[in-house]
């Protein structure tokens, strides 16, 4: 286990910012930490590293307490943190001093290559887009060390179309690596594809909690002829586990029978469908659920 | 292995705009100064330092008496403990380095810069000094050294105060404004020296006294600090100046173990 927290409670000027906390990540994960702004997402995640002390609970990281110097974590912060007098090549460098690493000028041409940042190295970092601050911090974050547990904050500020495209796949590559991550954001069908597990943060608390499948069908929009209709519900209805809804002329079934299923019943009560429409499973639906503002 | 970590610092200030302006603008007031007194317009003033002191290093008395390593000390020492404030990078280094070490680093760049320093102006002393009068006459090796280790110790000193400050307020400028108005605040007041209570109220006499005391047979101090009541033996004042120290050591370290970056 990466993370486990036990009860967390922070509290800044009486008023309960993390109200009880428990929270697990295990290796493997891509694991999503959902909220409003003052959820408490942010709070928590600088708990895990260290940066904020909880006011009581217990947190170990890798088995530590946070903010150990021997665990391969990796941070991205939700603020651009680049120092803006030096180029790309620097702050690189700086960041693997601070980190105890030597960096050679050619891993420097390599890092800055794979970040599409390869004609920028002698550029200094305030005359960057966001874009591109965010895709720095990124390889400062994840490629001047070994990293084995990624903790990113709000991923996707400032990031163009093409941008979300490339932290998209290189989340996934780094997690085939067996890099573990962390993350919270704002921008959930962003990312909704890529992530294993998620946590919703609602007033200090986590609401709702699970893995997620993100090709995983919630159910499907069955249409058939108007004389079916009633017939067909009452079929479904007396399956076990499944929940149906029918409303104007529309079947909408919350089912764990994949389609090839749905079709075989269908045939067997002799019903031809006009039309099939599978529903995937949308994390903002959840999201919204929880929150209550579905 | 700390060197990595004063890696890191050095890059960080080395390449900062201000410090080479202030490193210009200190050989540009000492050349300023040269010619002011090679033309005997400021000789009344000067002359009796001069005098008392060994003409080959002549100016570097004369730079140690401008008050501008108060500006190069505070400015610098505010600079190295804030800048990660200032940058927003400060979390992203405690996560990178750990607290204690990210600390460590700044204390002793700001030394290695404060020694770097000294060396700037000796050797910039020493040059505008054969340029003034050319004839080494009375070179004496252990009394520049004590100089050097004098100017070492009163900019460290100051410098250290102003990353106090810094790590407590979070800010170069707050840092910058108060330091500058404590160490030199007295000599801004009208009749300020009149005032001989203000002395204890003013950092600058400290460092100056504890600095003073080290090398007090060196001439030409006298004329270039406060303080020329230090009357207390050599190791009195080195427990003085290691107090001092610690006391500031203390206050940054305990901020910076403690402190919330959220």
């Amino acid at each position: 286990m990466i993370i486990n927290a036990q009860n967390i409670i922070k509290n800044y000027k009486n008023k309960a910012v993390l109200n009880g906390i428990n929270f697990k990540v295990n290796e493997g994960e891509i694991h999503a930490i959902l909220g409003k702004n003052g959820a408490g997402k942010s709070t928590f995640i600088k708990v895990s590293l260290g940066l904020i002390f909880p006011t009581s609970g217990e947190i170990a990281v890798y088995g530590e307490k946070p903010g150990h110097k021997n665990t391969k974590i990796g941070y991205l912060s939700e603020n651009i943190t680049l120092y803006p007098h030096l180029t790309a090549k620097e702050n690189l460098k700086v960041a693997a001093y601070t980190a105890d690493e030597k960096i050679s000028d050619s891993r420097i041409s390599d890092i800055l290559e794979r970040m599409s940042l390869n004609n920028l190295g002698n550029k200094k970092s305030i005359e960057f887009s966001l874009g591109m601050k965010r895709r720095l911090q990124l390889a400062m974050a994840t490629m001047i060390k070994e990293v084995d547990f990624l903790i990113l904050d709000e991923p996707t500020n400032g990031l163009d179309i093409n941008g979300l495209i490339w932290l998209k796949s290189y989340l996934k590559e780094l997690n085939k690596k067996g890099v573990s991550i962390l993350l919270a954001s704002h921008s959930i069908l962003d990312l909704q594809e890529s992530i294993t597990n998620y946590s919703i943060f609602e007033n200090g608390i986590i609401a709702k909690e699970g893995k997620w499948i993100n090709d995983q069908s919630q159910g499907f929009e069955i249409k058939v002829d108007k004389n079916d209709e009633i017939r067909l519900v009452n079929i479904l209805k007396h399956i076990p586990k499944q929940i149906v809804n029918y409303d104007k002329a529309k079947i909408i079934l919350n089912t764990e029978m994949n389609f090839k299923e749905i079709n075989q019943l269908l045939f067997k009560e002799n019903i031809i469908p006009e039309n099939i429409t599978i529903i995937k499973n949308s994390l903002e639906k959840v999201y919204l659920e929880t929150i209550g503002e579905l | 292995m700390m060197l990595n970590y004063i890696r890191a610092e050095w890059i960080k200030i080395i390449k900062t705009r201000f410090l080479w302006i202030l490193l210009g603008m200190y050989t540009l007031i000492f050349i300023l100064l040269f010619y002011q007194f090679t033309l005997n317009e400021g000789a009344n003033v000067i002359e009796p330092l001069l005098k008392n002191s060994i003409n080959l290093y002549s100016f570097f008395i004369i730079m140690y008496s401008a008050f501008l390593n108060i500006i190069f000390a505070v400015t610098l020492g505010s600079h190295i403990a804030a800048n990660d404030y200032s940058y927003n990078t400060i979390q992203t280094n405690i996560q990178l380095s750990g607290r204690y070490r990210l600390f460590i680093s700044k204390l002793l760049v700001m030394l290695i810069l404060v020694v770097l320093f000294v060396f700037f102006i000796a050797l910039i002393g020493i040059l505008l000094g054969l340029i003034h009068e050319p004839i080494v006459s009375m070179f004496s090796l252990s009394d520049f050294l004590k100089r050097l280790a004098f100017g070492i110790t009163s900019t460290y000193l100051m410098g250290l105060f102003a990353m106090t400050v810094a790590t407590i307020f979070k800010s170069t400028s707050r840092s910058n404004i108060i330091c500058i108005i404590l160490f030199l605040g007295q000599s801004l007041l009208p009749y300020g020296s009149h005032m001989k209570y203000l002395h204890y109220l003013n950092p600058y006499f400290y460092v100056s006294y504890f600095a003073e005391g080290l090398f007090s047979n060196l001439k030409g101090l006298s004329n270039i600090t406060v303080s020329t009541i230090n009357t207390l033996n050599f190791s009195q004042n080195i427990m003085l100046i290691v107090g001092y120290c610690l006391v500031c050591f203390a206050i940054q370290f305990l901020i910076f173990n403690r402190r919330e970056y959220s």
